[in-house]
């Protein structure tokens, strides 16, 4: 064994609040490098962003292949929207699955392989180690969204699509997948094993994507039957209108679906107003896709925090003595 | 010397179950300190609250004067935090798995290159630099956690159950690691059950079980403090005319002696050309031996003859005894004066086990 003696650390010029500074950089850069070293290293990710791309494209030139059979009657019809429409469900549909599987077990891995420890007991500050693991999960996440530009592009090229709504649904595609990681990051925090925070991620993405649009068909279907009956005030009916389309709006393909419509309508995409019906009068209303975004930073926001404080390496000891 | 470590009234407990009870230690700089316990004594549950990875239910902790619950971040910088199990990123290089920890301190790049050669040379694992972590056997993982607390150059070390699930040849190599710690002047607090592996690399020692601090101290110290009486050694040549009985009785009525015990020594092939050898000549101030021998009754021939075929075996003489050196002197004049043919006398120094043994109770299984 060699016999080597560890110097101390040298003095770096400038004040204490440059040193400072500099220590901080250096763990932003340390942190993010460790994770993104772990998400990207080795061939899988190429390998994962290959496989997605081929199936993407064979998706895309499918969807192509189907419209052009359906409107070869009527060749002057646009083939881009409908690429464009399944692009964009396709790819919500996989940031809804893969962001939280990705979040998952950043926090829970660490502790089933017992590293967590040695991280927290480091001058890290928690909200960059969840943050810098959020960030790398996601970086993935939306590498393989801008992958799939270019295909949008091409949706874009083939005819009747806007490049706003390219915007609006990249926009939307990356708050749902800031929402949804962040829901995973949540409960890799709070239980100890990845697959049982994966399965949380999963149930909790599943409600508004899924159940949501069941119990708001199943309950507005009957609500309008009574609406349309002439007896309810005018302020109910503009209630029930808002409280419908907020909840319509939680759900990505509802709000993206309610987006197009107002944009095939012509009408203003962030705010305009529509004559109310039975009597309601005008109503003013925001563009479901700002609802929805909003409301996904919002619930990122919050589960973010919820997940610093499950971070904590004491926060079972610290619940039990506000206790007592 | 101000201590480094300060705990008062430190105490923790998980529901009803009491893992720490009212630990109040000081431990200075510079001291290898061995937390010595039965598993689930509470060791564990120190070392956490000492990294500030658990807070404590009540009581308080100071290390290098910052309070572990109040000042955690300025603790951080003080400790290098070894867990007893841990998992490293087995997907990263060697260099790399330093390199992290050490950015994670704030050390610039520039420095950071030069400090992971000297800390792999350290721990003996130059070699392995560009490695991955996956390839380590477990003594190098450990050894690399190892050099992983030490990037940041700290006051104090806390290494929970180092060396458990080593093999032999790993677990030498740690303490040989630790002692070259403790030379180069770090504050360590190591924690073990194996009381073996603690004793040659610990200058200080707490003695923990069901989470209550039993005894602390330096080692010879608390050697001194639990041992309530003396154990003399004596080794007896070989005397067919002394039984162990005749042994006992005379041992026994010396003033100052607690117990004897007798026990055969294996004695020495002894060929018939050498002659039995004669009890050892008195030193001059003891009083000449007496005849007192000749007084005991001769054996009969058969036993001579018997005993003359298979040599009696030297025998030890274990002698607790009450009194200071000086009566310590006066007893082996008297084994002397009552013809005892004494070729050995020894006092024999408890060790952390037989200490651990007498300060514990077997509370915990």
């Amino acid at each position: 064994m060699t016999a080597t003696t560890v110097e101390p650390a040298a003095v770096p010029a400038g004040g204490p609040a440059d040193e400072e500074r500099a220590a901080r950089w250096t763990r932003v850069q340390g942190m993010l490098a460790k994770e993104l070293r772990g998400r990207m290293r080795g061939a899988r990710a190429f390998v994962v962003l290959a496989i997605y791309l081929f199936f993407l494209t064979g998706f895309t030139l499918l969807i192509y292949w189907l419209t052009k059979l359906s409107v070869s009657s009527n060749p002057t019809t646009p083939a881009g929207k409908p690429v464009f429409f399944g692009l964009v469900a396709f790819e919500l549909g996989l940031v809804c699955f893969l962001a939280p599987s990705f979040t998952a077990g950043v926090i829970a891995g660490e502790r089933e392989r017992q590293s967590y420890d040695l991280l927290m007991t480091t001058p890290l500050p928690l909200p960059l180690v969840v943050g810098a693991k959020l960030f790398a999960a996601l970086a993935y996440v939306f590498l393989l969204i801008v992958a799939a530009l270019p295909l949008m592009g091409v949706a874009i090229f083939l005819g009747g699509v806007a490049p706003e709504e390219v915007a609006i649904a990249f926009l939307m595609i990356c708050a749902s997948a800031l929402a949804f990681g962040t829901i995973g990051l949540c409960y890799s925090a709070w239980v100890r094993s990845t697959i049982a925070a994966a399965a949380l991620a999963y149930g909790t993405m599943l409600l508004p994507v899924v159940a949501l649009p069941i119990v708001f068909a199943t309950v507005y279907s009957s609500l309008a039957v009574v609406l349309s009956g002439g007896n309810a005030s005018a302020g109910a009916i503009a209630v029930a209108y808002y409280v419908g389309g907020f909840i319509a709006s939680l759900n990505p393909f509802i709000a993206g679906g309610l987006t197009e419509l107002i944009l095939s309508q012509n009408r203003s995409l962030f705010f305009f107003s529509m004559p109310g019906l039975s009597g309601s009068g005008t109503l003013y209303v925001v563009g479901p896709w700002i609802i929805y975004t909003v409301m996904a930073l919002v619930v990122t926001v919050l589960f973010f925090l919820l997940a610093l404080y499950l971070a904590r390496p004491a926060r079972g000891v610290r619940r039990k003595r506000s206790r007592e | 010397m101000a201590p480094l470590v300060e705990t008062r009234g430190l105490t923790k407990r998980y529901g009803p179950f009491l893992a720490l009870d009212e630990l109040d230690l000081a431990i200075e700089p510079g001291v290898v300190f061995g937390f010595i316990g039965p598993n689930g004594a509470g060791k564990t549950t120190t070392m956490r609250i000492l990294a500030t990875l658990l807070d404590p239910t009540s009581g308080e902790a100071w290390i290098g004067g910052h309070s572990v619950t109040r000042d955690a971040g300025q603790v951080r910088h003080v400790i290098g935090y070894m867990p007893d199990t841990f998992g490293v990123y087995e997907n990263m290089k060697v260099w790399e798995y330093l390199d992290f920890f050490a950015a994670a301190y704030g050390l610039p790049r520039a420095r950071r290159l030069g400090l992971i050669d000297d800390l792999l040379a350290l721990v003996d694992l130059s070699e392995k630099k560009d490695g991955y972590v996956e390839a380590l056997s477990r003594g190098m993982k450990q050894r690399l956690c190892l050099a992983r607390t030490l990037v940041h150059d700290p006051q104090l070390l806390l290494l929970d159950e180092p060396a458990s699930g080593l093999d032999p040849r790993a677990r030498v190599e740690l303490r040989a690691l630790l002692r070259q710690l403790g030379a180069l002047g770090k504050t360590v607090i190591v924690s073990s059950h194996i009381l073996t592996e603690l004793a040659d690399i610990c200058d200080h020692v707490g003695i923990i079980e069901r989470g209550r601090l039993l005894a602390a101290g330096a080692v010879g110290d608390l050697l001194r403090q639990v041992q309530t009486s003396r154990v003399v050694l004596v080794r007896l040549l070989a005397d067919a005319r002394l039984s162990d009985g005749d042994l006992v009785e005379r041992v026994h009525t010396i003033p100052g002696v607690l117990g004897v015990t007798v026990e055969p020594l294996a004695a020495a092939p002894r060929t018939e050309e050498t002659p039995p050898p004669a009890p050892p000549a008195a030193p001059p101030h003891l009083q000449p031996v007496p005849a007192s021998l000749d007084a005991v009754p001769a054996l009969d021939a058969a036993t001579e003859q018997l005993l003359a075929a298979t040599p009696p075996a030297a025998r030890l003489v274990r002698i607790e005894f009450d009194g200071d050196d000086y009566r310590l002197y006066q007893l082996l004049g008297e084994l002397l004066t009552r013809g005892l043919p004494v070729y050995g006398f020894t006092e024999e120094i408890g060790d952390l086990e037989d200490a651990f043994m007498r300060i514990t109770k077997g509370l915990v299984a």
